[in-house]
């Protein structure tokens, strides 16, 4: 329980830091003269506690039953979305420069966004399976 | 019963609420996307909140920040409210005697009032004559309620779950 609301604060952080990114880079606009690099470089910190928070509250709530989760085919399903959300995040960072106005750019960068999403909804599942 | 409780229990009992409540895709898929808004609506405001407080952003002037973030807060109210409210409707009845649900709305109500209060007062000195360095100490005040609130609205929300149905 204490695992679980853990994990969720983890999630404002992480999430929120995120969705913050996306949508600055998205709308382009209303950055207010602070670059997106600058915007995600102040993030960072939220960024690094919240997957920190994910990451720890995760592991122990699996560690705690691991059987639970083994079996259970939205964890299995979450794990795998979340090595490709991991992978495109790692692939979007090596090629984004400061503008996003190529295609390729933004189109991994909605693909990545949408990879998290899932990940967001299978975890979720977990707890309905 | 009071009329408060008796207005939840008609809530709870019309068509809507009832297939709501048992459905099986759609009632866990506004509650998916409710539990993922947090990230939306906690994690700007928390954002501002540990600005205000100096430990991030702190070569950037506050207006910026808060300016910036200020719309995607309000994005996460909408989307927490447009799911929030068929969430309520559907187990109104029983929302009614959850002491989770009560805190959870003791705390949203009380952060609202922590806002409100510091974009009345503080904030608009802060624009003037704090943009840059240390912010004085009653607004690091407003900010760390306002983070030790929302962490509490996050923590009650969950605890909802746990008290159901007793």
């Amino acid at each position: 329980m204490a695992l679980e609301a853990v994990h969720l604060l983890g999630l404002a952080l992480l999430g929120g830091a995120a969705c913050i990114t996306a949508l600055a880079a998205l709308r382009r606009t209303g950055l207010r003269g602070m670059s997106l690099a600058a915007l995600a470089q102040g993030l960072r910190p939220l960024f690094a506690i919240g997957l920190l928070l994910m990451v720890a509250s995760g592991a122990l709530m699996v560690l705690a039953m691991p059987f639970k989760y083994y079996l259970n085919i939205a964890f299995r399903l979450k794990m795998l979305l979340l090595v490709g959300a991991i992978a495109a995040t790692a692939w979007l960072l090596r090629i984004a420069r400061n503008t996003w106005s190529t295609f390729p750019q933004r189109s991994l960068a909605l693909f990545a966004m949408l990879l998290w999403l899932s990940v967001g909804f299978s975890g979720r599942l977990i707890g309905f399976l | 019963m009071t009329s408060l409780q008796s207005l939840c229990q008609v809530l709870y009992d019309t068509k809507a609420s009832t297939a709501l409540r048992e459905s099986e895709v759609v009632f866990p898929l506004i509650e998916t996307v409710h539990v993922l808004a947090i990230s939306l609506i906690a994690g700007t405001i928390l954002t501002v909140d540990l600005r205000v407080g100096g430990l991030i952003f702190r070569d950037q002037p506050l207006a910026r920040i808060t300016r910036t973030l200020l719309p995607y807060t309000w994005y996460g109210f909408a989307l927490m409210v447009i799911t929030g409210v068929p969430l309520f409707a559907a187990e109104a009845a029983k929302l009614y005697a959850n002491p989770a649900f009560r805190a959870k709305l003791l705390l949203l109500a009380l952060a609202g009032l922590n806002a409100l209060l510091f974009h009345r007062t503080v904030y608009r000195r802060l624009l003037e004559r704090h943009q840059y360095g240390t912010a004085p100490f009653m607004a690091q005040v407003f900010a760390a309620a306002s983070a030790v609130l929302w962490s509490g609205i996050i923590v009650a929300g969950r605890l909802i779950a746990v008290f159901h149905g007793h």
